[in-house]
């Protein structure tokens, strides 16, 4: 249940994250290119390592979180108390594993799928690595001391697991600034590595996303992504941003349109506690791309 | 991104499920790794947080962070259930030991009658259970606090053979000027942040002792045994409660064991167990979980103010637990015996009446012993001498940090003006409005029944939690509590409540100086 739901959590907040850009992150119901985000999945682009990424964090995080509730039942959130050290150095046992448990299912159930040598397999792994590591770094201890007037003599602790939502800010984060990558020809060829295509950046580090193609500008239909284009989207007249229409219809121009919609207005509060209000038809703006 | 395949189409829980399912059973149950239960991270995995100055978003990140609500189940699975295990597993071996020497205390006054031999098993075995304690709890810092008890005694015997009057004066001052050096220089802030609580109960004692020698309440001065007994008392050496020497002597007189007052003693650690229990499950689990963070600020700061406020009752109702346990805390009265050590009155300060029944009610053998042994002490050299004294004792017995002498300043300044406007406006209306309940045959004309007494008394309770929460909310658990909390800690949380706590109190001090 955890898989499905970790499916379901990326791709909202998939879409969550990208419902500004021209690109909102589409999921399709068919047969398209074999996999719900369709066939972008076969590029090598930023937004494919963002969708590599957040789908890995989503599993390790949900797995995560059923090995605190239990409903998984290989990881145990047993209450061992580890006091290996003096009294002073307290070892969390709880459910510490937990987070090191999903980042360990996640990664083999995602990364037993990458079995090739080349680029596009090893900037997969690498995305699919730094979307876990976003989710086992952010799970973290918190405490807090009791004893005589506020000082510390007993310390009670316990695990809190990032919130999804803030897993998500932190990798559209990393999407933004996302480093391109060359593979690495010279030296072995067992352990294949990543270098920036531009030598003068520093080398991805783990958390990094990382892409080899450039995407396109998602404009028009594209049958090589599946992407359908932004014509008919929604957009905002007023702004300068990716969400603005200069930007979203890709100067094709817009079409404005008046619409009535029904809204709750003059909201009376009743004391105590009800609150009445009246329906009223106001006339709205909307925006779509050509 | 096969898995991805399989779920393409949603609702297909059912083949996530199995896939699950057979997944687990074939990595779970027929791999030796499954032990280990851990990543096997790549080489260059970074598991310390040693970045250098490599990304610039780490701070950003954690200043914003998303709170939402968790379920209730999660709180319990998550919060609840391990903080209790933690406590009680922490605490275990302190209750066994209390028991042990409460068992001890009680087989020499069955079988050896208070004799020599007997006296001498029950001190010693009070003092060593404390020691184990205190070991299993700190450590080898355990040494600065048999330091102290050392040195307390060869100065209690020094003066008790050349001038006896200067026992406590002489006792106090060492300890204090031990305090200060072992805070400010010797050991690290961690660890005395750990030890504190119970140094404090340790100079308290000892203080008590001597001035207890000089006044001549003790006749004979205790042996080394006998004294050891009393420091190290398992039952109160670690979350106190005082308890003085002759109230610790009482555990030799251990009166013949009825049925009925067993009854009474194990009414008594239930009570105490279970509160202490909710006590803390309230302060670190349901208040952060019905308040968010973000909320309205003020509200935010009652939260942490409460938060440190049931700290302290578990730890309040956890040293009735540990003194009950160990057979001490009975008071006689006709010939009756009870259990009825009490530390805190917790009722009285949620729902206060004024900032004085609070400072009163926060603990009670630390307020008798501020008043018996320094107030009363310092009386002969004028009354405010007397209460900058007693302020002064009790800032250094907390610790020399900023915060807590801030909020005892604060708190000794507020309930002053609360007291004396109060007493005040009290001749003026003669009415029932002390900073103190009325007794009941009062001769105010308008007594505590009266609707507008009510009125007031209800208005100054309100000022009373509006200030609680201003001075505690700095008590909350960031990531410097293990330390202290240091100055710009203490003042930047003040700040963003713009001062207004100081203000009211001053304002109100200028409003009782025009009337």
């Amino acid at each position: 249940m955890a898989i499905a739901r970790s499916a379901k959590m990326a791709v909202e907040e998939c879409q969550l994250q990208f419902k500004n850009r021209r690109w909102n992150c589409p999921v399709f119901d068919g047969d398209h290119g074999r996999s719900v985000f369709g066939k972008i999945l076969r590029k090598g682009c930023r937004e494919t390592a963002f969708i590599y990424a957040v789908t890995s964090a989503a599993l390790a995080h949900a797995v995560s979180r059923s090995c605190s509730e239990g409903t998984v039942y290989t990881c145990t959130c047993g209450q061992r108390l580890k006091r290996s050290t003096p009294a002073s150095e307290w070892d969390w046992g709880g459910c510490s594993d937990n987070a090191l448990f999903g980042h360990k299912f996640a990664k083999d159930f995602i990364d037993r799928v990458e079995k090739g040598r080349d680029l596009r397999s090893i900037m997969n792994l690498h995305n699919n690595e730094a979307g876990r590591v976003h989710v086992s770094r952010k799970m973290h201890q918190e405490c807090k001391c009791h004893g005589m007037s506020g000082s510390c003599t007993v310390k009670t602790c316990w695990m809190r697991l990032p919130e999804f939502r803030e897993v998500g800010t932190m990798l559209k984060d990393r999407f933004d600034g996302a480093s391109r990558v060359v593979q690495d020809n010279v030296g072995n060829s067992r352990r294949v590595q990543l270098l920036p295509s531009d030598p003068n950046h520093k080398q991805p580090h783990s958390r990094d996303l990382v892409y080899y193609e450039s995407s396109p500008d998602f404009c028009e239909r594209d049958s090589v992504t599946g992407f359908r284009g932004t014509r008919g989207r929604l957009c905002n007249a007023t702004s300068i941003g990716l969400d603005g229409c200069e930007l979203m219809c890709c100067g094709r121009g817009y079409r404005t349109e008046t619409y009535s919609a029904r809204e709750r207005c003059n909201c009376i509060f009743h004391w105590c506690c009800e609150v009445t209000c009246e329906i009223c038809n106001r006339t709205r703006m909307r925006h779509t791309c050509l | 991104m096969a898995w991805m395949d399989a779920s393409s189409q949603w609702g297909q829980d059912l083949i996530a499920m199995e896939m699950e399912d057979d997944y687990l059973e074939r990595r779970y149950y027929h791999d030796d790794e499954a032990e280990s239960g851990y990543v096997d991270y790549p080489d260059d995995y970074p598991l310390d947080d040693d970045y250098g100055n490599y990304d610039p978003y780490d701070a950003y990140y954690d200043d914003e962070m998303y709170y939402t609500k968790i379920s209730a189940s999660e709180l319990f699975d998550q919060r609840i259930v391990p903080t209790v295990s933690q406590a009680c597993q922490t605490i275990m071996p302190l209750l066994g030991m209390c028991f042990v020497s409460r068992i001890t205390s009680y087989f020499v006054a069955e079988v050896l009658h208070g004799s020599a031999v007997g006296q001498f098993i029950v001190h010693s075995t009070s003092a060593i259970s404390g020691l184990v304690a205190l070991h299993w709890f700190f450590r080898e810092n355990l040494v600065y606090l048999v330091m102290l008890g050392i040195l307390a005694y060869l100065l209690l015997f020094v003066t008790w053979c050349k001038c006896r009057g200067l026992s406590g004066v002489t006792v106090a001052f060492v300890t204090v000027v031990y305090l200060v050096t072992c805070e400010l220089v010797v050991v690290k802030e961690t660890e005395w942040h750990q030890i504190r609580g119970a140094q404090m109960i340790l100079s308290m004692k000892i203080i008590s002792l001597g001035f207890d020698v000089s006044s001549g309440a003790i006749v004979e001065l205790p042996g080394v045994i006998e004294y050891s007994g009393y420091v190290f008392q398992v039952g109160s050496v670690m979350f106190g409660p005082w308890i003085s020497y002759q109230q610790y002597i009482h555990l030799l007189s251990s009166h013949k064991v009825e049925k009925k007052l067993l009854f009474y003693w194990v009414c008594k650690l239930a009570k105490s167990f279970i509160l202490s229990v909710v006590c803390i499950i309230i302060s670190t689990c349901i208040i952060h979980w019905l308040v968010l963070e973000y909320s309205f600020i003020w509200l935010l700061a009652y939260r942490d103010a409460q938060s440190f406020r049931f700290s302290h009752y578990f730890v309040s109702y956890l040293s009735e637990l540990t003194l009950t346990m160990s057979g001490l805390g009975t008071t006689k009265n006709n010939g009756d015996v009870r259990w009825d050590v009490t530390v805190t009155k917790p009722y009285h300060i949620e729902l206060p009446r004024s900032l004085v029944e609070i400072v009163t009610n926060w603990n009670l053998p630390m307020h008798y012993w501020l008043k018996t042994y320094v107030f009363k002490t310092a009386r002969p050299l004028g009354n405010f001498i007397a209460i900058v004294l007693t302020y002064a004792a009790s800032s250094i017995l907390h610790g020399l940090n900023f915060q807590l002498s801030a909020v005892l300043l604060s708190l000794g300044f507020y309930s002053y003006v609360e007291y004396v406007l109060r007493q005040h406006l009290s001749k003026s209306f003669d009415a029932c409005i002390l900073a103190k309940r009325c007794k009941a045959d009062c001769e105010h004309s308008y007594k505590s029944t009266h609707p507008y007494v009510i009125l007031v008394n209800l208005g100054f309770g309100l000022l009373s939690v509006f200030h609680l929460a201003y001075l505690g909310l700095m008590f909350d658990n960031s990531s410097s509590e293990e330390q202290g909390y240091s100055m710009d800690h203490t003042l930047s949380k003040w700040s963003e409540l713009g001062y207004a706590s100081h203000w009211v109190a001053l304002a109100t001090y200028i409003f009782y100086i025009l009337i």
